[in-house]
């Protein structure tokens, strides 16, 4: 079962061949995009409602960050606790998404770096294999989207 | 039955004597009882007493009403296994003119009871654990039932 | 709408009381209050409790119920209200609605709350899927509420230039103004040097600058002008009250969403700060003739960011007015007199109704050891779960 994987929330996230995307929805209505998939649009000013699928390459900027220090309560799971960042990050389809941090320093992190999207694994189950959750890693290839 | 010694099921609800008494208070200014023991506010809305004297409640009364339990309660309920009905009874105390909810003894079904019957609290098992049998009040009919309705 | 008035206040002082249930917390504040206004529960005609999630309420969240059961059954409407750290809020604006109507005359409100130890723990009946926010949150990355202000904490050091220092100010300054608070659970003074020694728990917070959780209830009884003459002292009007929820697009990093929806013009906390402008509205007053703010500060970083939200200084001002003593007890605009959540410690829904409370002594020139001189306007604001936002405020 080790060689396994999954991902630490079933509709989260997938895997593709050009790499992790989040699992996104779009209002065919309004436009607004949300993560995760919503019940319905939020939007008041819509009265359309209607949803479809979409996923989300997942780059765009740090908009804030903390590091937490103390090891979350039971409901996380992650092997060889370390102190870790969470990044608050700017998508341009006009959302503000949460996720952690990948290969960054902790002390050098800034606000309004470029991040893309990752795939992680976040602990090992005899159960469910590597069990993978998204991060925001350093975006060194610059602006342009694949 | 086992050796196991007595314990009752809820601390400082009742005496463990040969005549048992559910122990209540009494709200020291107006007079009303209480079953459970009420020890910080009296519920009458005419009286701001805060103080209460422990007293023993009647250890007889008259049936107000009764039913049977035909089914298996959840839990905190602890069943036998298999599982047998019971009976319960709605008594009056006269003095305190409080009605108290308890279980029927074992052997007497809804059809040996009758609205106005003399009823006398006595204790029975209620389940036993590792340690002892636990137990608490039920009702029993008076042998002798002088004045029936 | 008829005039409302604060009749009589009273609380239990914020700790830890494993000896008291919650029941008993909340009858004990419901009793100063009515011995404050000089009434009793044969005047009382209604009853607002704001429900806990953690005690008491046959767990129903009927905690009014429990309580006339418990003290006085006299017939009266018992409401719950639900609202997470904003019930108290909601059970003041109901109560208030109540008389404002004309329905009734004298009705009391109450929060009380023990509060379980370390992290909240989810609430029961929650799946352990993607629709369950508050699963999401823990499982795909750890994120702890602390983690959630310290992001906006970050984000402020980064577009205003913020200090440590400065945010260490706001926790000092709440320690500082609960040392004469009986009521208050933390009351030691505190440094700068103190706040930034203690342990980092979410950069740029450090366990000083984060509210703890507490036991502690608070009650009120309002009335409207019949029973102005029998309360002798200088009445405390309730002059505006209000309640709301968020809007789309609001910027805050709400708990315990991932990810949201960020549109132009939509205010930071919308909840609160919508509220808050129709509370004030409703009184006929501008955020800038507010003496006290009573506000929720569950970390450092609200009480910089909150009066800005609401107007009353500019977005960036607050660092200054901190540092140079303006949110003092004897400044432009007293802060948390009675030291706020950071010395008292949130028991959820008694708060904003303890928030009524302190300003209401306040405002009578009775909040000894942390009086606020002259103050005429007070006004409250609190935040809860599901995006509820609450008001009030107090004139003399």
């Amino acid at each position: 079962m080790l060689d396994q994987t999954s991902f630490v929330v079933d509709g989260l996230m997938v895997e593709g061949p050009d790499g992790a995307r989040l699992c996104a929805s779009v209002c065919d209505g309004c436009g607004t995009v949300y993560f995760p998939r919503p019940v319905s649009c939020r939007n008041p000013e819509c009265s359309s409602k209607a949803l479809q699928d979409r996923l989300l390459e997942g780059r765009g900027t740090l908009y804030s960050f903390t590091i937490q220090r103390y090891q979350p309560p039971a409901l996380f799971r992650i092997d060889n606790w370390a102190p870790y960042a969470l990044g608050l990050v700017e998508l341009p389809e006009g959302i503000r998404v949460m996720g952690m941090l990948s290969g960054f320093d902790l002390d050098t992190i800034r606000i309004g770096e470029r991040v893309k999207l990752v795939s992680e694994c976040l602990f090992t189950d005899p159960e469910r294999g590597r069990v993978m959750t998204y991060k925001f890693a350093p975006d060194i290839s610059g602006r342009a989207p694949r | 039955m086992s050796k196991k010694p007595l314990a009752p099921a809820i601390e400082g609800w009742f005496t463990l004597d040969q005549e048992p008494r559910l122990i209540g208070s009494q709200c020291c200014a107006c007079g009303t009882y209480f079953f459970p023991k009420q020890s910080r506010y009296c519920k009458n809305p005419d009286c701001d007493s805060t103080e209460f004297r422990e007293v023993p409640l009647s250890r007889t009364g008259r049936v107000w009403s009764y039913t049977n339990a035909c089914y298996q309660p959840p839990a905190p309920f602890v069943a036998a296994d298999p599982f047998e009905p019971y009976t319960i009874a709605a008594v009056t105390l006269e003095q305190e003119q409080m009605t108290v909810l308890g279980q029927v003894v074992t052997g007497v079904a809804v059809a040996d009871l009758k609205v106005g019957m003399e009823m006398e609290l006595v204790l029975e098992p209620l389940h036993e654990t590792e340690e002892d049998i636990k137990m608490t009040w039920k009702w029993r009919p008076l042998a002798n039932q002088g004045g029936q309705h | 709408m008829k005039p409302v008035y604060v009749l009589g206040v009273g609380a239990h002082p914020w700790g830890k009381w494993p000896q008291k249930p919650q029941v008993t917390l909340a009858l004990d504040a419901l009793r100063a209050a009515f011995a404050d206004a000089g009434l009793g529960w044969q005047q009382v005609e209604g009853l607002v409790a704001a429900s806990s999630r953690f005690e008491g309420g046959m767990g129903w969240g009927l905690h009014a119920n429990e309580i006339v059961q418990t003290v006085s059954e006299q017939g009266i409407p018992c409401i719950n209200v639900g609202g997470a750290c904003a019930a108290g809020a909601i059970a003041v604006q109901t109560a208030w609605a109540m008389i404002a109507s004309g329905q009734h005359e004298a009705v009391a409100v109450v929060g009380a709350e023990r509060m379980p130890k370390g992290f909240i723990p989810r609430p029961p009946g929650s799946q352990d899927d993607i629709g369950d926010s508050d699963y999401l949150r823990w499982v795909a990355m750890g994120a702890t509420n602390p983690a959630y202000w310290a992001l906006e904490a970050q984000r402020r050091f980064h577009e205003f230039g913020t200090t440590p220092e400065t945010l260490a100010l706001a926790a000092v300054l709440m320690r500082n103004n609960a040392a004469g608070n009986p009521y208050a659970r933390y009351r030691e003074p505190l440094t700068v040097a103190e706040v930034l020694a203690s342990p980092m728990v979410s950069d740029p917070l450090h366990l000083l600058q984060i509210c703890p959780v507490s036991d502690g209830a608070a009650a009120l009884l309002l009335g409207s002008e019949r029973f102005l003459d029998r309360v002798a002292r200088d009445p405390v009007q309730v002059a505006g009250c209000a309640v709301g929820s968020g809007q789309f697009g609001d910027p805050a990093r709400r708990i315990p969403t991932i990810a949201n929806n960020v549109l132009p013009g939509v205010a930071h906390t919308s909840e609160v700060v919508g509220a808050v402008q129709r509370a004030l509205g409703m009184a006929g007053i501008g955020p800038g003739d507010v003496d006290i703010l009573e506000m929720a500060d569950n970390s450092a970083w609200h009480l910089l960011a909150w009066p800005e939200l609401f107007g009353i200084v500019e977005p960036g001002q607050s660092d200054w007015m901190l540092a140079h003593g303006r949110y003092a007890r004897d400044g432009d605009l007293a802060l948390n007199p009675g030291g706020g959540f950071l010395s008292f410690g949130e028991a959820t829904t008694a708060q904003a109704v303890l928030q009524v409370c302190e300003l209401t002594w306040q405002l009578r020139g009775e909040a000894e050891g942390r009086q606020v001189s002259g103050a005429k306007v007070g006004l409250s604001a609190v935040l809860g779960l599901g995006a509820n936002g609450g008001s009030v405020v107090l004139k003399r």
